[in-house]
């Protein structure tokens, strides 16, 4: 054993550095999901409401204004207000500011609130805490900031809260419009992008999301007077979906998610060819001794175990050490990284050891393989 | 009752024109605290006749009974648990296992069989060194003792779990002369010092004075059995 202890470190370490890849890879492809999906994902709303004609899209979703009040009236919803999304420039800051319009301003925002107060009045705004998508351009309690004319005070931040990969405001509905009205150089109808959905304690969510769904187009639109064109534009159907549901369907997650799984699948098969051909050169080279061992009296249970055993051990010893450095790694960079989540991190050790174990059935079949009576036919020196 | 008993014992390998007749009928008796020498030339079914008496293989039909045990219709896990239990095997070649210590190799056979290395196991691999001229080697690898050291070791671990029958495969053929007989006066004052019963197979005709008997074999048939070996040497016995 003494002699193998330095291919047995090599191999910890091997798998130790894949997993600190992984560790990155998790971390960084959370970091950047979040700013996507964040502001969904960690929102108030139980459910997210859409025109039918957006396909999920907040970005091409337009709701006439009486959205709200119609979904309010379905059996279920606990609570339900508009919300309109804008994204400007920040010109001291060099930035874009995506902004989050709320129609009733304790509803529709983040979940959560890291420091600071939720806005409550115009002129205040809850401001997505930085994070690796956003770490150019990051605001704190206490900042302002100027966009399309509207002057902003940052009272509050709130942690995984950003759309768009960028700072997030959140502020009144109120505002945003003024921002757009201001950007176009014309009064702009009010339409929301979404309607924010609070469920009544127990109520089934499917059956919410289908009576949602089945609103229907309205016969005659209340914005008609004000803005005919836009209307238009406004009178659709209505298309429900849960948060979880609302930030898969964001555009460019996707490829993100798919992107990043393609690496997972690369370190796991690496992971597991290192594994399996380490054991399978180290079964080969000591198959005189399993022929001697099982001549002598030694089970298949007695081979096997120990090639198991070390499996286990190594790859065990290799994932938690990687995972520890890259937590440790990862808490010093958490500004710029974000911290390695411990499910994730603890569900790839569990995947690392299970193909670990799988890995060395080559080598497990080698030892099966092994006919005790070579020990006798076998000539020469020991 | 016999340390080891064969009757009518046939080794066949391959079939129809293939078939190679390894043993031929073989019937052979084995009395305890015996040293049999089985002599032959090579391809005689020396090898064969020594696997078979050791649960390596299984004969094609005859019975093998060792120490009052029928183990001809054994599977291979009663047979692996019988040669742990009841066989102590010095091979020709591969004798031990490199990456363990000399002391490590006497007790590997211990862990069979889930079983634990305890203060016993500990002492009596530390008195088969000390008998063996090894203790002071203890400690050292296989590739660091020399040839007849590493025969030592392996003859400490076929007694090991103290076994009723030791096997002995070509104890001499890769050791010079002088080192054969030390080889063989330790492996016979062992044998005869614990009143074992032992099988060597050899074609070395320097160490046949520690026979008890020995048995002639070709091609597969006992051609001669000498029970009163007249030029064994007191060392001997």
């Amino acid at each position: 054993m003494r002699r193998q202890a330095g291919r047995f470190v090599l191999l910890t370490g091997a798998i130790a550095l894949l997993v600190l890849l992984l560790g990155f890879f998790q971390t960084v492809s959370s970091a950047l999901t979040s700013g996507i999906t964040g502001g969904l994902l960690n929102n108030q709303a139980d459910l997210l409401v859409y025109s039918d004609k957006a396909r999920l899209n907040p970005a091409a979703s337009v709701l006439a204004p009486d959205a709200a009040s119609r979904v309010s009236d379905v059996d279920g919803v606990e609570r339900a207000a508009g919300v309109g999304r804008g994204q400007f420039a920040d010109q001291s800051a060099d930035g874009d500011v995506t902004v989050i319009g709320l129609d009733d301003l304790a509803f529709g925002g983040p979940a959560k609130v890291a420091t600071g107060r939720r806005a409550t009045k115009p002129g205040e705004a809850l401001a997505s805490s930085p994070d690796l998508s956003s770490s150019d351009v990051s605001y704190a309690v206490g900042d302002t900031l100027t966009l399309e004319g509207v002057d902003l005070v940052v009272v509050g931040t709130s942690d995984g809260a950003a759309f768009d990969v960028g700072p997030t405001m959140y502020v009144s509905f109120e505002d945003l419009q003024t921002m757009k009205s201001n950007d176009a150089g014309v009064q702009v109808p009010a339409l929301f992008s979404w309607v924010a959905v609070e469920l009544a304690d127990g109520v089934d969510s499917d059956t919410v999301v289908a009576q949602i769904d089945d609103l229907g187009v309205p016969a005659s639109s209340d914005t008609t007077t004000a803005a005919p064109a836009s209307a238009s534009l406004a009178s659709t159907g209505f298309e429900a979906v849960d948060r979880s549901a609302a930030a898969d369907a964001l555009p460019g997650v996707d490829q993100i998610t798919q992107s990043f799984n393609i690496l997972y699948l690369l370190l796991f098969i690496v992971v597991t060819i290192v594994t399996g051909v380490f054991f399978l050169i180290l079964t080969v080279q000591k198959r005189d001794s399993l022929v001697l061992m099982r001549a002598l009296g030694a089970s298949r249970a007695d081979v096997i175990k120990p090639i198991l055993i070390e499996v286990v051990l190594v790859v065990l010893v290799g994932s938690v050490l990687g995972t520890a450095v890259a937590a440790g790694l990862l808490e010093i960079a958490k500004d710029s990284f974000g911290t390695l989540d411990p499910i994730t991190a603890a569900l790839s050790v569990v995947l690392i050891l299970l193909l670990g174990i799988v890995s060395s059935f080559a080598s497990v079949r080698r030892v099966l393989q092994v006919d005790p009576v070579e020990a006798a036919r076998r000539r020469g020196a020991s | 009752m016999s340390a080891l008993d064969l009757k009518d014992v046939r080794k066949v390998y391959g079939d129809g024109d293939q078939k190679v007749v390894a043993l031929d009928n073989v019937s052979l008796s084995v009395a305890d605290n015996e040293m049999l020498f089985i002599m032959g030339p090579s391809g005689s079914g020396k090898t064969t006749l020594l696997t078979v008496a050791g649960g390596l293989l299984q004969a094609t039909s005859g019975s093998v009974v060792v120490g009052g045990t029928d183990i001809s219709g054994f599977d291979g896990r009663e047979l692996a648990a019988f040669r742990r239990d009841r066989i102590g095997f010095v091979f020709q070649a591969v004798n031990l296992v490199p990456f363990l210590t000399a002391r490590e190799n006497l007790l590997l056979v211990r862990q069979f069989g889930g079983g634990k290395i305890d203060t016993d196991a500990r002492d009596r691999a530390d008195s088969l060194l000390t008998d063996l001229g090894l203790a002071d080697r203890a400690g050292n690898l296989p590739s660091q003792l020399s040839g007849g050291q590493q025969q030592r070791v392996a003859i400490g671990r076929a007694l090991m779990n103290e076994p009723p029958l030791v096997l002995v495969d070509e104890p001499t053929s890769s050791l010079d002369s002088e080192l054969g007989q030390q080889v063989m006066e330790l492996l016979t004052k062992e044998i005869k010092s614990r009143g074992l019963a032992a099988v060597v197979v050899t074609h070395d005709d320097r160490i046949l004075d520690f026979a008890d008997r020995i048995v002639q074999i070709v091609d597969g048939k006992l051609t001669s059995d000498s029970s009163d070996n007249s030029s064994a040497s007191p060392s001997g016995r």
